[in-house]
């Protein structure tokens, strides 16, 4: 096996992993994880480093996610969150622990507010970056960001869940 | 929200993410093995039969000329016999009183 194909992925699988995973993919986890790392390493030649390796691969899986929800006929464009879906969020009655009212929160959220929490909350990149994962501005980021945040708290309000 | 509101709520949610489910141990190998099948260009399955198929092949055709030539060399040897032959009668029957 290559050294090399064997450093990028020890480097940046677990992240890739993470982020296909916390966007809100299932059982296809797996495949789109192999997807990923084969455009990566077909691409690795074409990358000049005017970003960092990691925003670079970020910027792969979520574009492998966009065209997976596309291919699933899911519409990733709303950024609104209606009664039904706030409703839908806060009535599970198996979920106990925090772990899985965030994950119950997180489905229900639009998916461009998910990713950019995703993105720049747990994955921790900055808003720069997720600005270039995305292909928007830094300005967009933050708004979206905010309203992300925004609809993320009345989702927990609505579970009379409390972080603070 | 404020400043103060969203650190809290990004804690918790940092904190609370959800756990992704491991990878399979061989994912690296398996993704490493496809991407040697997809690099591999599509005559190289060929490349193994050549070896065979080519220096039985050359043999073969080396046989038939072989062949060829040995008939060929018995057949022009016959034709000089026989031509001597005709030549020999041809004589004869000239020298001949009769």
């Amino acid at each position: 096996m290559d050294a090399k194909w064997s450093k990028l992925y020890d480097d940046h699988a677990p992240h890739v992993r993470a982020i296909l995973y916390r966007m809100g993919i299932g059982d296809e986890l797996d495949d789109l994880v192999q997807e990923c790392f084969i455009k990566a390493w077909k691409g690795l030649e074409s990358f000049r480093g005017e970003s960092s390796l990691k925003t670079w691969i970020s910027r792969i899986a979520v574009n492998v996610a966009h065209d997976h929800f596309r291919r699933k006929g899911i519409n990733i464009g709303s950024e609104e969150l209606d009664e039904e879906t706030l409703a839908a969020a806060s009535i599970e009655p198996g979920d106990s622990s925090a772990q899985d009212v965030i994950r119950r929160a997180l489905e229900a959220l639009s998916f461009s507010h998910r990713e950019v929490l995703v993105l720049h909350v747990i994955e921790e990149h900055s808003v720069e970056e997720v600005g270039e994962i995305l292909g928007i501005a830094a300005g967009t980021v933050k708004s979206r960001l905010f309203h992300a945040r925004e609809n993320l708290q009345k989702i927990l309000e609505r579970r009379g869940f409390r972080y603070e | 929200m404020n400043e103060d509101q969203n650190r809290k709520l990004d804690e918790f949610l940092r904190l609370n993410a959800p756990a992704v489910p491991p990878a399979p141990n061989n994912q690296k190998e398996l993704i490493w093995n496809q991407l040697a099948r997809a690099q591999t260009p599509w005559w190289s399955g060929w490349i193994p039969q050549i070896k065979i198929v080519l220096p039985v092949a050359t043999a073969l055709a080396l046989l038939l000329v072989v062949v060829h030539e040995r008939k060929a060399s018995r057949d022009r040897e016959i034709e000089r016999v026989l031509a001597s032959a005709l030549v020999f009668q041809i004589e004869e029957a000239e020298e001949s009183p009769f």
